[in-house]
């Protein structure tokens, strides 16, 4: 099997998306991503010659849009129902240093 | 550190590049971007939201065809190319503040490309030009042509494109909500979703005022459109600015740092001003600009490091697979472009042409929707006599009662008592001399104050002015009598003695003597 990820690449991506793993389990997900990015290998040797690239996933759909029209959602109650902690109606996180994205 | 050198000092030496980056929330519409929730600005926290805004497993977002429409107004109103073919694309980051970890905007391709606006620059806003005067009306540099009062200033538009609003955040224990030395925040997702429409500016503006104005006019064509309340305090309208220097004559781009909260007109100018300042000195000492991230504090008067950008943030841009790609059709913007209302410039346009107006007076009366509305009311009440009445009313307007709007926050026009009606008879009075534009002016604060006609006040205060020759002529008789010396120095040269003439004549009234007959008479009798 060929290396695509390193270890290391593999604590970057969960760094990434946030996800814990521990020294055993970085180990056992660098085999097993390799073994996804292998198994995708097929692709890799069709003739494309000639082909379109797919510029989008949902393909030949388009403009899809619905009427500005208020629905009601959640309540407050159950907008709330899975956080851990809240207070006075919003949900209470620990103090997070630094900014979001720049909007 | 603290800015020595005035702006104008400094832009003698460097010359600013500064780009603008503008939020504005589409308050006007009824839902969310991607779900049915309900917009809402002061809501209870967590009453508006749904599995799509939450960013729950599985949920599937569907565009809101309005904010569509919206943001092809907008391109539209401020000549953008709009593109028909585009999609929305996922933007990766973790904060609590965006539930689904990433946002929905657009890739290379956004709804609007290729716009821009031309500004007016003149009064004391041209004077931050770098020598305006070196050039002849009607001749031109860079993206500037001069004008009679100032100069026009060409400004590139790069690209409007569709978002959503995070949500809103209180931070707890440090601070005023400040993020310092917070121990625990507070999350709301009510705005979470809200349609956001990010207009980008090409580098094309020199001077904190040319990004005010700029500001200013996009603010007055999204009002104009009606896609958005733009209030910068409540913060549904938002500015950030890059700036840069380079020595003058140099063609490359220097460091540029990204200025946030400039949330009013003033802290945009000023905080640009400070920033400007700032570089300047420290690259005139030798320093270097860091690429980063200041936050402008306007108690303070400086700006301060957010953060410091050591890579490109990498977010990952790719595709959103949940959102089909957009198509437009030559009828969806055609539909749009029926909506399209008339926009200030050329409101303006109209008023100057139709009502005799100076382009000055045009366009400080379209400054704000509702005197526009006003001022077109009065004209139509002023019907044969419009051209006459225009420029008076276009005082009243500009003056009177902008000042009285200034001084009273939060109060709008139509809630007061000075009516389109009201306008034309008290500048009717003013026209027939029965009042002078001294007592004009205490009519108008009497009609704010008593919601009286006019005519009334002036009926019920005794203000007329006496415009009547042989009353005026029999005061201007007994004054010359009783100054025989000073009449003697006038024909020997004194003619500034007139002053006092027309004081004792005035005195002699108790006020109410018209100063043009007075004059006249007095011009007669000396000669
Ligand atoms: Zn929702």
């Amino acid at each position: 099997m060929t290396e695509h990820l390193s270890e290391h690449d593999v604590r970057d991506i969960a760094e990434y998306v946030r996800i814990g793993l521990t020294d055993d389990e970085v180990e056992q997900m660098t085999v097993d991503l390799n073994a996804i990015i292998d198994s995708l290998r097929p692709i890799t040797e069709y003739e494309l010659d000639g082909v379109e690239p797919t510029f989008h996933p949902i393909g030949t759909l388009s403009n899809v849009m619905r009427d500005d029209m208020v629905v009601p959602g959640f309540s407050q109650e159950v907008a709330l129902e899975n956080a851990s902690k809240t207070q006075d109606g919003s949900f209470l996180i620990p103090s997070i240093l630094g900014e979001g994205g720049d909007r | 550190m603290s800015a020595v050198r005035s702006l104008e000092e400094v832009l003698v030496d460097w010359e600013a590049v500064i780009g603008l980056e503008i939020h504005a929330e589409l308050t006007t519409l009824e839902t969310k971007m991607f779900c049915n929730c309900k917009l809402e600005f002061g809501a209870d926290p967590n009453t508006h939201t749904c599995p799509v805004c939450l960013g729950l497993p599985g949920a599937l977002p569907v565009p809101n065809r309005a904010a569509i429409e919206s943001i092809v107004l907008a391109g539209l109103a401020t000549n953008c190319d709009i593109e028909k073919r585009s999609m929305f694309y996922r933007k990766n980051y973790m904060y609590p503040d965006m539930p689904k970890n990433f946002q929905t905007t657009q890739g290379p391709v956004a709804f609007c490309m290729r716009g821009h606006l031309d500004l007016d620059v003149d009064g004391p806003a041209a004077k931050e030009r770098y020598q305006l005067d070196k050039l002849a009306v009607g001749e031109e540099r860079e993206n500037i042509i001069r004008t009679d009062s100032g100069y026009k200033a060409h400004v590139g538009i790069t690209r409007i494109h569709m978002e959503e609003d995070a949500g809103k955040m209180v931070h707890l224990g440090g601070g005023e909500g400040r993020i310092a030395g917070a121990t625990h925040s507070l999350v709301d997702y009510n705005r979470a979703g809200t349609p956001l429409i990010e207009l980008v500016t090409e580098p094309d503006l020199r001077t904190p005022e040319e990004a005010r104005l700029f500001m200013q006019k996009l603010r007055q064509i999204y009002l104009a459109i009606g896609i958005s309340d733009c209030s910068m305090e409540e913060g549904s309208l938002r500015c950030d600015g890059n700036v840069s220097l380079r020595r003058r004559g140099a063609k490359e781009f220097g460091t540029k740092t990204e200025l946030k909260n400039m949330n009013s007109f003033k802290n945009l100018h000023d905080g640009l001003a400070y920033e400007i300042c700032r570089q300047a000195e420290v690259l005139e000492e030798g320093g270097q600009i860091y690429q980063e991230t200041r936050h402008w504090d306007p108690t303070q008067k400086r700006t301060i490091v957010m953060r410091v950008k050591e890579t490109a943030d990498d977010y990952r841009l790719f595709p959103e697979p949940d959102l089909a790609p957009y198509d437009l059709s030559d009828e969806f913007i055609e539909s749009v472009r029926a909506k399209l209302p008339e926009l200030p410039e050329q409101k303006a346009l109209r008023f100057a042409q139709d009502f005799a107006l100076s382009a000055y007076d045009a366009r400080h009366l379209v400054e704000h929707r509702e005197t526009a509305a006003f001022f077109e009311k009065c004209m139509q009440l002023a019907g044969a006599d419009a051209a006459t009445l225009s420029k008076p009313i276009a005082n009243l307007i500009i003056n009177d009662v902008t000042a009285y709007l200034n001084a009273n926050e939060g109060v709008v026009l139509a809630d007061t008592q000075f009516t389109p009606a009201r306008a034309i008879e008290l500048v009717r009075l003013l026209a027939d001399d029965t009042i002078s534009s001294k007592q004009a002016k205490e009519v108008f604060s009497a009609v704010m104050e008593e919601g009286l006609d006019p005519a009334a006040i002036v009926e019920a205060r005794g203000m007329k002015q006496v415009s009547d020759t042989g009353a005026i002529e029999a005061v201007v008789d007994g004054v010359l009598a009783a100054n025989p010396d000073k009449v003697e120095q006038y024909k020997g040269g004194k003619t500034g003695l007139i002053g006092f003439f027309v004081g004792q004549c005035m005195k002699e009234m108790k006020g109410q003597g018209n100063p043009k007959v007075i004059n006249e008479l007095l011009a007669k009798k000396l000669s």
